[in-house]
């Protein structure tokens, strides 16, 4: 597998790369730029550090306040609505 | 009364017959409770709101940016859904008709408050990224990997502070992708439908707002 020639090339594919939806053969080709390209390996770290820091950092919860008027404002709008139990099921 | 469905069942009466997939969870596919909630099951109706209440926040938290305005979006948008379900023919996923519901009222709702009339336009952008020479190499090339410092300031209330202040920076339709991929986790196919946008335009967005926040956050870390 030939390496991506530069950087910028290896760059442009980073998305799909930490994602895991970059076509194989595209994937080795970058993986191989990285073997030879130390700037690159740190760009990646960092590239995936950026998404880790800021999910942690803006996370954001339901309050339970608003799944309580969420489901009072259903319960007087929409006949035989009843609030199931809380928590189980619930998408992330 | 509203029309929607035929009148719920006012118990947990369960309506699905035996021929019901499950998820691997044993829970009921969304497809089952749409279903039983098309016949007029409540219980099958509050599911799906438990369901997917949590990620239609999400949306609208990100979409209005105020917690009020959220709070009004996500009740307008079960609401809608409720009487639109006999019109769910299922040919999209529910949670991406639910989606779109939630992002039309949060849109109606900003451009009510002239806030965000271009939002999701197409805008020609110039985000901060990496540099490149000539040739292509990185110039100048990242000094120094401070992933490796990212555990021990996970805690930091300056980094907080530099995060907040690199996002909020970032133009609106951008960020609007970036956090709810990266942050809320929601999927690429679900963002586009949602925001009536292409998987590449939505994987473009996603990928500069990255960019543009790594060097922000380079920064922070003293690059």
């Amino acid at each position: 597998m030939n390496p991506l020639e530069h950087c910028a090339a290896c760059v442009e594919l980073l998305g799909e790369y930490v994602e895991g939806t970059l076509p194989p053969e595209r994937a080795q080709a970058l993986e191989a730029h990285l073997s030879l390209c130390p700037p690159c390996i740190t760009f990646v770290r960092t590239y995936k550090a950026t998404r880790v820091l800021c999910r942690h950092k803006l996370a954001r919860e339901m309050p339970p306040e608003l799944k309580t008027s969420l489901h009072a404002f259903l319960s007087k709008n929409v006949p035989g609505y009843r609030a199931p139990d809380d928590g189980g099921g619930e998408n992330n | 009364m509203l029309y929607g469905p035929r009148p719920f069942m006012a118990d947990n009466t369960r309506t699905a017959p035996a021929e019901a997939q499950e998820s691997q969870s044993g829970e009921p596919p969304d497809v089952e409770l749409v279903r039983r909630a098309q016949q007029g099951d409540a219980a099958a109706f509050a599911e799906l709101v438990a369901r997917h209440q949590r990620q239609l926040y999400r949306l609208a938290l990100r979409m209005t940016g105020s917690e009020a305005d959220a709070q009004e979006v996500l009740q307008e948008a079960f609401l809608n859904a409720y009487q639109k379900l006999p019109n769910f023919r299922g040919e999209a996923q529910f949670s991406s008709w639910l989606y779109r519901i939630a992002a039309n009222s949060a849109l109606m709702r900003l451009r009510r408050k002239r806030r965000a009339p271009d939002a999701l336009t197409d805008q020609p952008l110039e985000l901060q990224g990496p540099k490149f020479s000539a040739e292509g190499y990185l110039d100048p090339p990242p000094r120094s990997d401070w992933s490796q410092r990212a555990d021990e300031k996970m805690m930091d209330r300056e980094l907080g502070t530099a995060i907040d202040q690199a996002v909020t920076g970032l133009p609106e339709d951008y960020r609007t992708v970036f956090l709810l991929k990266d942050v809320d986790g929601l999927s690429n196919e679900e963002i586009a439908e949602a925001l009536d946008l292409t998987v590449p335009a939505v994987k473009s967005r996603l990928h500069r707002a990255r960019l543009a926040l790594r060097e922000k956050l380079s920064d922070f870390f003293g690059q």
